[in-house]
């Protein structure tokens, strides 16, 4: 089941890229949605909040008088903080069915997953208090149903519900402690989103420009078309026959009076047990993480850099040399090798039999590439070979070998260091492709977005200037594009034909065995 | 990007906002059946005290220090208490509640709702507050007139004169 969920939101995302690009693209790019919702409610919230009158009396008048004398601002942003409210709903579910549905909730994924479940709390507490501000007959259902709610486990001296039930029981206090609450909850939120990003390194917490815009002019739009409104006022002593529900906020209400306060805690602890537990019950497969080695590494920190899941730290030695060297969290890796790319020391020209790097992954290092490599390598024939470095959830790069084209295909794009486009330049290739996987679809967030800054000479390790640009290329093709990689195979090729040929070298270490 | 992309985005935006816009406020909901009212019955009744308090003795005040010097002891702990609630001669409630506290010395509290069509309609509520003695009860006939939608709350207030329905 969650490999067909994967497979329809793959589906949609790649339908979405076509209209929006992947920068742009909503659907992958939920979370920071979320962050972006979050400011628009901060921003509108202040200044409700200058303007509410935090009184049983003038609650209501306030945010009434918002709507009616300064529809074209107040209103306008008392909408605005509505619809964006429902909008942080809809992505954060979103946001974590896609996550679950792409398996990102284990292993090194564990503490972001866990880490966001309370905050599916405290965005729907913060919305429902949020409505028991505006002081109107929806807020009298709703602080009712949550008082009855909360009465129902039989806690407290004094049932919540009295608070509510019969006239004159309530007092100007209590907005204080509304206020207090839907404040104080969407701060609480906001300290959760920023622990729930924390071993994520790079994250993005707001979208790109086009996709912010578009989301912002979305809003308006909707409230500019139908603006929120209050219902009548509260009375205490009479019920609206029928009410404008929010569904996104306030669904929890209509939902327990169908069935039972009892039922609904049952939902709600039920659920969030299972997400909870979610990493324990379905952990996948072990993973084997990167390894430090001593001699190797020279503590230049560009392994911490650039690992998606702050996995990496630079410790001081303790083996007596000077100087620090890095050390990993192995609970935090997701074997990604995105390290071992980054690593001065993943560089092929090394002399020795063995080439052992400064960080790298037991059961695909960086030696047996190259092993890999100069295999394919001495097997090319042709006028125009290639070597493609591939990216194992992306497009199958093996399907496109021939006695012209090499393929390699590694566990992540960005674990290919740069010095092994200009290896394989250099013994033979006439050009190589790099078939990273498209842009959003990383299993391990950054690999594409890394490994082409590191070609295009943006970020260490870089591909050296000497290096002919105009026999290098790269591209995003994810599972299923195989004949996308082939056609821009075909494309090099044929550029590669206006080239002049370079000398065709046998590969270093060969010459050196043999 | 594919062509007319731009045409691609305002058509997801327009949609998604149209649907975010739509659920905000639709489909209603009613938290009150067509032509019926609403009863809460939130009681809230202290239960007979289990044990009586008992007067101390002089000799018993002085042996105490000056601040504890009550001229009463109450035992701790109250009898459940039993709400009954009829309506038109059924039996629309009937609970015990337990008293609340650790101790079980606080005020037993009963709520409930209920929906009753409209119109006039005869109320009688019984509270027993001490299940020994079941002929120790306090009670309250009305006929009230609700319209649909009325909250009807039948609570109980000693300084507004005991069981009210309001």
């Amino acid at each position: 089941m969650r490999e067909a969920l994967d497979r329809a939101f793959v589906r949609l995302e790649r339908g979405f890229d076509r209209g929006f690009g992947a920068r742009a693209n909503p659907l992958r790019h939920l979370g920071a949605l979320g962050f972006l919702f979050f400011w628009i409610l901060a921003a509108s919230g202040i200044y409700l909040f200058i303007r509410f009158d935090t009184s049983v009396a003038g609650a209501y008048e306030s945010i009434g008088r918002l709507s009616r004398e300064e529809w074209w601002f107040g209103g306008l942003l008392r909408s605005l903080h509505r619809y964006a409210a429902d909008g942080f709903v809809v992505v954060s579910l979103l946001h974590l069915l896609r996550e679950f549905a792409a398996g990102r909730f284990r292993r090194f994924r564990t503490f972001s997953w866990i880490s966001g479940v309370p905050l599916l709390w405290l965005l729907y507490a913060s919305g429902i208090v949020g409505y028991w501000l505006v002081w109107d007959a929806r807020a009298q259902v709703s602080a009712l149903a949550v008082a009855e709610w909360f009465d129902a486990l039989g806690f407290g001296t004094e049932p919540m519900v009295r608070n509510f039930a019969g006239a004159g029981n309530v007092v100007d206090r209590l907005f204080s402690l509304f206020v207090f609450l839907h404040i104080g909850l969407p701060l609480a939120l906001l300290a959760g989103m920023w622990v729930h990003v924390q071993r994520v390194g790079m994250p993005k917490s707001l979208p790109a420009r086009p996709l912010a815009a578009g989301t912002l002019v979305m809003l308006l739009a909707g409230a500019l078309w139908r603006p929120a409104l209050s219902e009548v006022p509260w009375t205490p002593l009479h019920l609206p026959g029928s009410l404008e529900m929010d569904w996104f906020v306030l669904f929890a209400h209509p939902l327990m009076y169908a069935t039972s306060p009892a039922f609904l805690w049952v939902l709600a602890l039920g659920g969030t047990a299972v997400l909870v537990a979610l990493p324990w019950l379905a952990p996948g497969p072990a993973l084997i993480a990167a390894r430090v080695d001593p001699r190797n590494c020279n503590g230049c920190g560009r392994c911490v850099d650039d690992c998606p899941f702050q996995a990496v730290l630079i410790v001081a030695r303790n083996d007596g040399a000077p100087g620090r060297l890095a050390e990993v969290m192995p609970e935090r890796c997701a074997a990604c090798g995105i390290c071992a790319g980054a690593c001065p020391s993943s560089t092929p020209f090394r002399g020795g039999s063995d080439l052992a790097t400064g960080i790298d992954l037991p059961d695909a290092s960086i030696q047996a590439s190259r092993a890999r490599l100069e295999t394919e390598l001495a097997r090319l024939a042709g006028e125009e070979p290639i070597v493609i470095f591939g990216c194992d959830a992306g497009a199958r790069v093996r399907e496109l070998a021939d006695p012209a084209t090499a393929t390699i295909s590694l566990r992540c794009i960005a674990l290919l260091p740069p010095s092994f486009v200009e290896y394989a330049l250099r013994s033979g290739a006439q050009g190589v492709l790099i078939a990273g996987c498209r842009e959003g679809e990383c299993l391990y967030r950054l690999g594409p977005e890394l490994g082409a800054q590191r070609i295009a000479g943006e970020r260490e390790p870089h591909l050296r200037a000497s290096v002919t640009r105009e026999r290098v290329r790269w591209g995003g093709f994810g599972a299923g594009d195989e004949e996308q990689a082939r056609a821009a195979l075909e494309t090099l090729r044929r550029d590669l034909g206006r080239l002049a040929p370079v000398h065709r070298a046998p590969p270093k270490r060969r010459l050196r065995d043999g | 990007m594919a062509r007319f992309a731009i045409v691609r985005q305002v058509v997801a935006y327009a949609v998604f906002g149209a649907v975010l816009v739509y659920l905000s406020h639709a489909p209603a909901w009613h938290p009150i059946p067509p032509g019926a009212a609403l009863v809460q019955v939130s009681v809230a009744y202290p239960g007979a005290r289990l044990q009586p308090c008992r007067k101390l003795a002089p000799a018993e005040l002085a042996q105490r220090a000056p601040n504890m010097r009550a001229a009463e002891e109450c035992p701790r702990g109250r009898s459940p208490v039993r709400v009954v609630v009829e309506i038109d001669g059924g039996v629309a409630v009937d609970e015990f509640a337990e008293p609340s506290g650790l101790a079980g010395d606080g005020a037993s509290n009963v709520y409930r709702r209920l929906f009753v069509a409209a119109g006039e309609h005869r109320v009688r509520v019984r509270i027993y507050d001490d299940l020994r003695a079941l002929d120790r009860v306090v009670e309250h006939s009305e006929t009230v007139r609700l319209e649909p939608g009325q909250v009807l709350v039948v609570g109980y207030s000693t300084a507004r004169g005991g069981i009210l329905l309001s």
